[in-house]
């Protein structure tokens, strides 16, 4: 499959004392939903700010779709990107929803006729088509977060980044930024780049890159992942919730199969009980 | 006892766009133990708590809280004693830091309160000390360290004022599942071992389902219930009619019974789960 | 906290509030400088009565607009004093002894507040009747001449526009940062000197670290959607100049024509 990004030996630090990362690589590959999961402190926002290109390396490579990243073609770059952030307020940038995603538009030179259509199909994409003349201050987080993602589609980007971007909201909130997350992971044109600590919403992606310390821990799959609990709590992280079943199950002696829903755990030990 | 009496606060109250945040609120908040205030955004549980320690006055109704009484429309001249008692820790608690060193800021609480200044740098390293920040970390500037760090510091603030009764407002909003749970374990000790009343807001229910001792559920500024947290999440419909996100616990043994598998209301953790289903099934 | 405020715009469907920003913020400033001309009572009282009815028009309670002039009480309390201890002319209207007050210095004093209120009449119309985003856009099409002789007018307007979305972000901020300290015994009301500035200070540090840190977020999210400074934009939002701003521009000219007839003829 073809590569989106490609991170190579990827060494960045904030006060060139201590370096935040130290040599980390990993691909992602087009369409893919991938998450980066660490505590907070693995380096994890780091890299999204690197591949958006509003930090630079201190040394190694990236590349976005093939062409090597430099201060000459950031900008470029940047067009085929979006990238949502972790604190809904502070890219709230204008005074209206409808003006906020307009923000993007404007700035491509987008022609003004052209953007109340675009604005609503895309306010309509995240169910915010009522909300468009309403002000930050009368939304919710999760609403705020749902404008962000809006503003960012409208710009047609070919790989999306989410920053942590659940991490401060209110279950209702996170649970409607995963629901949109999940859903477009059905549009293979565009790659999803998410970062997060939350376990569960890791366990829904195609592949799995583990931080710690700003260093790779782990590439793989959910399954591959979440089966090394031990090392995963000591490096400050857990296991999701089925996991977690299934490792108490093993400690008395029931052995039960991976799950990733807990319905279909429940139909696991539904028919254990019938034999 | 922490008790509120018809307790109605209004926002604005001679504005257009007034709004009631409590309406007639009577509850009572056990001493000595762990108390959930849950409900969504707009609930009231912000306004609520920052009526424990009079940084708002009600608008009608009492409030009884460590001996003082604070009646609506009366000025009372203790606030400030009032305010040692019950510490309040704020969400992001961490933006309170200003101090030039982390020990400084910890022993400004203290100090505020007529503690003498060698007392306070005292109490501030007993505070430290107990939120998990060693001596290293005295002389460095609060700004210089990380995220979880900052919100433990500001957290030690409020312990150094040492107070009966800790309030937490969602003192885990952004820590990561590690940072969350030393969080939670920490207000655990200081419950069980000095004995300290916790009321904390959140939106976590898998922490209430964990940690708390009651749980008190507020919708449009009236108090629906107050009930041992365990047995509030064994109320399926109320958790239902009110959109309340179940633990995963909770919700798995909701989807067995489903399925006609009933498990015992007293199980609690998935070991016992695991344990009950070898001794049963 | 309201009193920050004051200003707020409140959202009506009235004539006042469908003009164009632009003829608005134009019609201000003329009615602005005809309140300098000294025009007398009758220019002032000419004045008042055009504000009153706009006023009218606007829907706007005159509740809401004396409630701006709090602020300024104080302000107009020290002029009066500074007048009557420097100004001798007139007819003596009081003589405390050590302290002589003489009519000028009450009229003069009157006059400065009366202007004042009107200037405050007006520019609270302005921000009341008009979204933020249409003056700002308002202000950015007005100074758009001037970009020629290097005025970053779009700039301006963008720097503007950010401020106004984040007034209310860091009102909530600084109470609950105030909230926060309040907790660990400061008292903002009371006490010391010492006590005061320790108070300040403990409010404005927390603060000011926290506005840096959302500048650079939000400089980020600007960024990361394609904002370059410098860089044309196209604008979504699009202001339409019809006749009855034009009527509203005339007449405020019509309006200083009339201050500076009055002015010449007294």
């Amino acid at each position: 499959m073809k590569k989106i990004v490609e991170v190579k030996d990827v060494i960045f630090s904030y006060d060139n004392e201590h370096d935040a990362l130290k040599g980390v690589s990993f691909d992602v590959e087009e369409g893919s939903y991938t998450v980066i999961l660490g505590h907070n402190g693995s380096g994890k926002s780091t890299i999204a700010k690197l591949i958006a290109g509003l930090l630079a390396i201190k040394s190694g490579s990236i590349a976005v779709d093939g062409k090597l990243m430099s201060l000459e073609n950031i900008a470029e770059i940047r067009k085929m990107m979006g990238i949502v952030f972790q604190n809904p307020d502070n890219q709230f940038i204008a005074s209206t929803v409808r003006e906020d995603i307009a923000f993007g538009l404007e700035n491509y030179e987008v022609d003004p006729l052209k953007m109340d259509a675009i604005i609503e199909k895309y306010a309509g994409l995240v169910n915010m088509k009522e909300y468009l003349d309403k002000e930050p201050s009368n939304l919710s987080g999760g609403q705020k977060q749902r404008v962000a993602i809006a503003g960012i589609l409208a710009m047609r980007p070919r790989l999306l980044i989410f920053d942590e971007a659940t991490s401060m909201l209110d279950p209702t909130g996170k649970e409607e930024i995963k629901k949109i997350i999940y859903d477009l992971h059905t549009d293979d044109t565009l790659t999803i780049l998410s970062i997060t600590h939350d376990i569960e919403e890791a366990l829904k992606a195609d592949k799995i890159i583990v931080l710690n310390e700003g260093r790779v821990y782990k590439i793989g799959s959910p399954k591959e992942i979440f089966s090394d609990a031990k090392g995963l709590r000591d490096i400050g992280l857990d296991i999701p919730f089925t996991y977690k079943v299934k490792e108490a199950f093993a400690d008395v002696g029931i052995r039960l199969q991976e799950h990733n829903k807990v319905e279909d755990l429940v139909e696991e030990l539904w028919s254990l009980s019938k034999n | 006892m922490v008790t509120f009496k018809e307790l109605s606060y209004v926002y604005a109250p001679d504005m257009p766009y007034k709004t009631t945040a409590l309406d007639r609120v009577d509850l009572d908040i056990t001493e000595g133990k762990i108390t959930a205030i849950i409900g969504k955004t707009g609930s009231g549980k912000s306004t609520l708590v920052q009526h424990l320690n009079a940084l708002l006055l009600p608008t009608s109704g009492t409030l009884e809280i460590e001996g003082y009484t604070i009646k609506a429309g009366e000025k009372t001249s203790k606030l400030k004693e009032l305010r040692r008692k019950v510490g309040l820790v704020f969400q992001f608690s961490e933006y309170q830091l200003f101090e030039e060193t982390i020990i400084k800021d910890v022993a400004f609480g203290p100090k505020n309160f007529g503690v003498s200044e060698e007392e306070a740098l005292e109490r501030a390293k007993k505070a430290l000390e107990l939120v998990g920040l060693d001596p290293s970390y005295y002389q460095r500037s609060p700004l210089d360290i990380s995220g979880g760090q900052k919100r433990r510091a500001a957290i030690a603030g409020i312990l150094a004022i040492e107070p009966e009764i800790i309030v937490l407002d969602e003192p885990t909003a952004g820590l990561d599942p590690k940072g969350a749970k030393e969080m939670i374990g920490l207000f655990a000790m200081l419950n069980k071992k000095m004995h300290k009343t916790i009321i904390i807001v959140t939106h976590d229910n898998e922490i209430v389902y964990d940690f708390a001792d009651d749980v008190t559920l507020l919708d449009g500024g009236k108090v629906v219930c107050k009930m041992k947290a365990h047995d509030f999440f064994a109320e399926r419909e109320l958790l239902e009619s009110h959109d309340i996100y179940r633990p995963r616990i909770v919700y798995l043994k909701e989807l067995l019974k489903d399925k006609g598998i009933m498990i015992p209301d007293d199980i609690h953790t998935l070991a016992d789960l695991a344990a009950f289903w070898r001794d049963h099934e | 906290m309201n009193n920050i405020v004051f200003g707020k715009y409140i959202p009506l469907d009235t004539p006042i509030h469908r003009l164009d920003p632009r003829a608005k913020i134009l019609a201000m400033l003329i009615a602005l400088v005809a309140i300098f001309i000294p025009a007398g009572w009758y220019g002032y009282g000419i004045i008042a009565v055009v504000i009153l009815f706009v006023i009218h028009l606007s829907k706007i309670k005159l509740k809401v607009i004396f409630k701006a002039f709090k602020p300024m009480i104080f302000m107009m309390c020290f002029l009066l004093v500074i007048n009557v201890l420097s100004v001798k002319e007139g007819a003596l209207l009081l003589d405390l002894g050590f302290l002589e007050i003489y009519s000028k210095a009450i009229i003069d004093t009157l006059y400065i507040i009366v202007r004042l209120l009107l200037m405050i009449m007006i520019t609270t119309i302005l921000t009341m009747t008009t979204k933020p985003l249409d003056l700002t856009l308002g202000i950015e099409y007005l100074l758009t001449p001037f970009k020629k002789i290097g005025v970053p007018a779009h700039e301006i307007a963008m720097i503007i526009s950010i401020a106004l979305r984040f007034i209310p972000t860091i009102i909530e901020e600084t109470m609950r940062i105030m909230n926060s300290q309040k907790s660990r015994g400061v008292d903002f009301e009371e006490g010391k000197l010492k006590e005061k500035i320790s108070a300040i200070i403990s409010l404005i540090v927390p603060l000011f670290s926290v506005s840096l840190l959302r500048a650079d977020e939000l400089a980020n999210a600007m960024e990361a959607r394609g904002y370059v400074p410098q860089a044309p934009r196209t604008r979504y939002r699009r202001l339409k100049y019809e006749r009855r701003d034009l009527i509203l521009v005339i007449g405020a000219f019509l309006l200083l024509a009339l201050m500076i007839t009055l002015a010449i003829v007294i």
